[in-house]
């Protein structure tokens, strides 16, 4: 008797009595070698990146982690919005997924294309950038991931670096007016606020805040009313004056803010490659709401902190993601 | 002059069927708004204080100029950057190797420290810093300069100034990290610019490169026919000008230059570590001398390659230590070649006159240096400290005539027989302390060792800086510089007992006011005005000429105090669309050349006052018309002093005589940003000296050093340029 054929191994598998086990084995190994290399991938998948930057290219890279580990495999086409003709570059292949990153190919591409299922990431406010009407499900052929964060998730991370906080600053518009309205309803805190309309205005209506009226500083992210200038203007008032501020982007906190959230983009893009899997198994992207990083951490500036006298605990400064001093 | 302007006509009504196009493009939108604030970085300098900080708010006066006023005023290397932007800038030489000082000091030999992402680039034969095609402007992010002695961190050759190129290959920044950019351009007489950089990044390991081509066979007969013309400073072969004096004769078609230069620039960083090179190489055959000395010219080939590895951690009890080594090497080989004259009306080519080459030099030179940094936030003090070990080996050799092959016969330099190595350590600390909420106080100093080749050396610093506004700062400043003696001038006087040669040193004080402004909705900007007072000891000159195995005295020293105040200012406004700029100095030399004085050397040799406008708008959002204007007043100079080299007997110099005021205007036209498949294409058109004027002015300074000319303007001359980014 052959001994393979009492082997319960070789049972289950169609003809595998002609075939010793390692070559079996070698065999499916081949086949996976060769589905995962790319040749016979039954999928498309298209990500189309607003930006040539290495926040996107590291998100670029967490979609390509979920779907190479993903035993169907998707070949990935990589597009950037800057190109001229991309548009048509994707509608000359059949593609399964569009994953548009960034408010511009997300406008670009949920506007072109109406039958293919689009996963959006890195897009700071869909619903402002009239990408979706809200958060909640589409209804449509698109879903995908907002960098949004509530106003309360980041106030709770604040109070982690300043645990008496009570009194925040802020100066808004008209664009930033929500988040002002959100901020204003969280319970505890007193809120004293500034409206202007231009950037122009920011260093006059600056100066109606000190260190006692204010807990944190909050720059909010408004493009009408912050620049470089207005931006240089607030980080030097409110470091003379003591006053530790709260900023939108690490890079701000480089150049002299004391802290804000960032984003563990490799993370977003892997949450991005498996909300694109769900899709592409069979998920109606109509059903799936619109998502926010799962992963936030601390931008700190640790210089500017001893500078204002602002003492952060060491378990914060050792676990946040970027530390300027 | 309507030449000019028709060209300008045409080139605009070429590109018009294109406006309309650009225009039916959708505005951004308020989310793109929103992610490029979300993305931006805020710019800072680290040329002043060796670390990074608001420009308005680093000590002493610094300018920046960034790529995108490069772009917009369209300037083809860093010499028309300097030249144009900055408003206390002064050249010598002409149109090869620009060689650059500020506040009107300024020499063959170099008193300006020039930085490529913090790393010295300096030509290692006599400390010049040439600023023509070796740095060309793709590669550039921004332009930072220092005005003044800044050696309190720097230590030697930070004597006039600094100047730090930032570049996009070297950035460290997570902007626009993926960057790949490449252009090529064209200009009159042969001139072609190839220049390409890229930078790459992913999570721990990052690349970046450039390289830059000139190559240009700048035969420019108006401006030979010009020299021709003005006899009364002219040197030319052997006739008597205006002023009845024997000077040189010169033939207007002789006029040739011819150039080839090729940059290269790598760059790699994993984690903490680091390393990259930087290559330069250049041939000049410059018709310049040619013009004005007859039968000969300088024929120059140099190499000059900076290579560099180290490691920069930053702890998280707020230090930071870098450690670098670099090694560097240079060979120049210098021919002075000379010719029968035969084949004047037959040649094609400058490199075609040449039929004997009556002397060679070559000058090698390898350094080694050792950096250490350390930086550490200690409450209010940000406290800077660090220890550099440098040694230079040079060796130079003279052969006549010429063979394929350049032996070192002279292990030394120029005469000095016991050595050819140079040591020098330093050792320097600084304070920035944050005293108020609106003081801050920057003290620095750097001890530097020559090992006994020169006297020790102190260069300490103090900026007292007073911000009462947060737009405002005003700044009062104390600080040192000084020039190490180089491989050719210790020891000069051996033979005669030796002894330490006193550094070159400068002392300055400053009062300087920078603002921030808001003129009105959407219009904003900056001032900058500096009030100094610099001092100037142990000029080292050449007073007789230079024999490369001779005997004589080659370099005196001017142990006089050379004193300048000045003033200077740049104004810059903007509202997006338009912006402008206004550049102004005025400086008050205490001394102007004696006429027949050799002993006391030149000083300033430079106008008085210089003002630079710059305007530009952009049409459409697409397409940008730029104008830069530049004003000199009249100046001094000296003339035939070549005499003294061929007719020592006679003294020097032997003419002095003024300039009249001048001003010249370039043009640019970048002509929108063009979707090509995957990649952007911009094209510009650069008229420079749309106006043709002439401006020709003539210096003793390099005595003996065929150098007759500090800045000749060039004749009206276009150039086109098409750049890619991908």
């Amino acid at each position: 008797m052959n001994k393979s054929s009492e082997d319960p191994f070789y049972k289950r598998i169609p003809f595998a009595g002609k075939f010793s086990r390692q070559k079996i084995i070698l065999i499916l190994l081949a086949g996976y070698c060769l589905f995962s290399s790319g040749l016979v991938y039954s999928q498309n998948v298209a990500i189309v990146s607003s930006r040539k930057i290495s926040f996107f290219a590291d998100t670029v890279n967490g979609i390509k982690k979920v779907l190479a580990a993903d035993n169907a495999g998707a070949a990935i086409d990589i597009f950037y919005s800057d190109d001229s003709g991309y548009l048509d570059q994707l509608k000359a292949k059949k593609y399964d997924v569009i994953c548009p990153l960034g408010a511009a190919a997300a406008k670009d591409v949920i506007g072109e294309f109406k039958d293919v299922a689009v996963v959006f990431s890195l897009v700071i406010d869909p619903v402002q950038a009239k990408i979706v009407r809200s958060l909640g499900p589409s209804g449509s052929n698109f879903c995908g991931i907002t960098l949004m964060v509530g106003a309360k998730i980041q106030v709770e991370m604040v109070k982690k670096i300043i645990p008496g906080l009570k009194k925040i600053g802020i100066i808004y518009e008209g664009a930033s007016r929500s988040f002002y309205d959100e901020m204003n309803a969280l319970d505890g805190l007193t809120i004293k606020a500034q409206e202007v309309f231009t950037d122009t205005k920011v260093p006059s209506a600056m100066v109606s805040f000190n260190r006692d009226n204010t807990d944190v500083f909050w720059v909010v992210l408004d493009g009408d009313i912050y620049n470089r200038d207005s931006l240089a203007y607030v980080l030097n008032y409110s470091t003379s004056h003591k006053i530790p501020t709260m900023i939108f982007s690490s890079n701000m906190v480089k150049a002299g803010a004391l802290m804000s959230c960032v984003y563990d983009y490799h993370d977003l893009g892997v949450q991005t490659g498996e909300m694109i899997l769900d899709v592409l198994k069979g998920k109606s992207p109509a059903q799936i709401p619109v998502a926010t990083p799962r992963k936030l951490g601390y931008a700190l500036n640790v210089k500017i902190a001893e500078y204002i006298g602002l003492s952060i605990p060491s378990s914060i400064v050792q676990s946040a993601a970027e530390v300027y001093r | 002059m309507k030449r000019a302007w028709r060209g300008v006509l045409f080139a605009v009504m070429a590109v018009s069927p294109l406006l309309g196009a650009y225009a039916e493009q959708p505005a951004a939108s308020a989310e793109k708004s929103k992610e490029d604030l979300f993305y931006m970085e805020m710019p800072q300098v680290t040329v002043a204080s060796k670390v990074s900080e608001p420009w308005i708010t680093a000590p002493g006066t610094v300018y920046v100029i960034t790529a995108d006023e490069i772009k917009r005023y369209g300037w083809r290397n860093l010499g028309d950057i300097l030249r144009h932007a900055i408003p206390n800038t002064d050249e010598s030489n002409t149109l090869n190797y620009r060689q650059y000082g500020q506040r009107g000091f300024y020499s063959n030999g170099s008193n300006t420290l020039l930085l490529m992402d913090g790393r010295e680039m300096n030509a290692m034969s006599g400390g010049t810093v040439m600023i023509n095609n070796w740095y060309l402007p793709l590669d550039i992010e921004r332009v930072e300069v220092v005005m003044g002695p800044d050696s309190s961190v720097y230590g030697s050759s930070a004597l006039d100034g600094v100047i730090n190129i930032v570049t996009k290959h070297g950035r460290e920044t997570k902007e626009d990290i993926d960057t790949k950019e490449a252009s090529v351009s064209l200009g009159d007489t042969g001139r072609y610019q190839y220049e390409g950089t890229f930078r790459t990044n992913r999570k721990d390991f990052s690349i970046g490169g450039a390289f830059s081509y000139f190559t240009g066979r700048q035969d420019w007969k108006d401006l030979a026919q010009f020299a021709v013309d003005t006899h009364d400073y002219r040197r030319s072969h052997f006739n008597t000008n205006t002023k009845g004096i024997t000077v040189f004769d010169n033939d207007p078609t002789n006029f040739r230059m011819e150039e080839e230069t090729f940059a290269l620039r790598l760059n790699m960083r994993y984690k903490d570590f680091y390393a990259g090179v930087n290559l330069n190489k250049a041939s000049n055959y410059s018709g310049m001398e040619y013009a004005f000395y007859g039968f000969q010219d300088n024929h120059q080939n140099r190499d000059d390659t900076h290579n560099y590895i180290g490691w920069k951690h930053e702890f998280e009890n707020s230090l930071a230590l870098r450690f670098e080594y670099q090694y560097s090497y240079y060979d120049s080989k210098f021919l002075v070649d000379s010719n029968d004259a035969t084949n004047l009306s037959t040649a094609t080519s400058f490199k075609d006159l040449v039929r004997t080459q009556t002397n060679t030099a070559r000058n090698e030179a390898f350094e080694h240096k050792l950096l250490t940094t350390a930086e550490y936030q200690l409450g209010n003090h940000h406290l800077l400290a660090g220890f550099d070990y440098w040694t230079r080996y040079d060796r130079a050799g003279s052969l006549s005539p010429s063979g394929a092959t350049f032996p070192l016969i002279d292990e030394g330099y120029m005469g000095d027989t016991a050595s050819g190595r140079l040591y020098r350590d330093g050792l320097y600390a600084q304070d920035s302390w944050q005293v108020t909420e609106k003081f801050k106080l920057v003290a620095g100093a750097h001890l530097d060792d020559e090992r006994g080749e020169a006297a020790k050396r102190f260069s300490p610093r103090v900026a007292l800086i007073w911000q009462p506004l947060t737009n405002s700062v005003f700044e009062l400043g104390y600080g040192e510089g000084f020039r190490g003696p180089l491989a050719g001038e210790i020891k000069r006087n051996n033979a005669a007992g030796g002894y330490g040669l006193e550094p070159q040193s400068m002392k300055m004080y400053e009062l300087s006011y920078n603002q921030l402004f808001k003129l009105a909705e959407k219009w904003s900007g900056s001032n900058q005005i500096s009030l100094y007072d610099m001092n100037l000891v142990n000029r080292i000159v050449t007073s007789t000429g230079v024999s490369f195995t001779g005997s004589a005295t080659q370099l005196s020293i001017n142990g006089n105090g050379i004193r300048t105040r000045g003033l200077e200012d740049l104004f810059k406004v903007t509202n997006g669309d338009f912006n402008a700029f206004l550049g102004f100095r005025c400086i008050s030399p205490t001394r102007e050349q004696p006429a027949t004085t050799a002993a006391d050397s030149v000083i300033l040799w430079v106008p008085r006052m210089k003002t630079q406008l710059g305007v530009s708008y952009k049409f459409f959002n697409m397409v940008e018309a730029a104008l830069t204007a530049d004003y000199w007043s009249k100046v001094k100079t000296a003339a035939n002093v070549i005499n003294a080299y061929y007719q020592p007997a006679t003294g020097i110099p032997s003419e002095m005589y003024t300039i009249d005021e001048h001003w010249t205007a370039n043009f640019n036209l970048n002509l929108g940003e063009f979707k090509v498949e995957n990649a952007t294409l911009l094209v510009s058109l650069y008229v420079n000296n749309i106006f043709n004027d002439h401006y020709c002015e003539a210096s003793w300074a390099g005595t003996g050093s065929f150098n007759p000319i500090q800045y000749m303007q060039l004749p009206r001359n276009y150039w086109l340029t098409a750049k890619m980014k991908f």
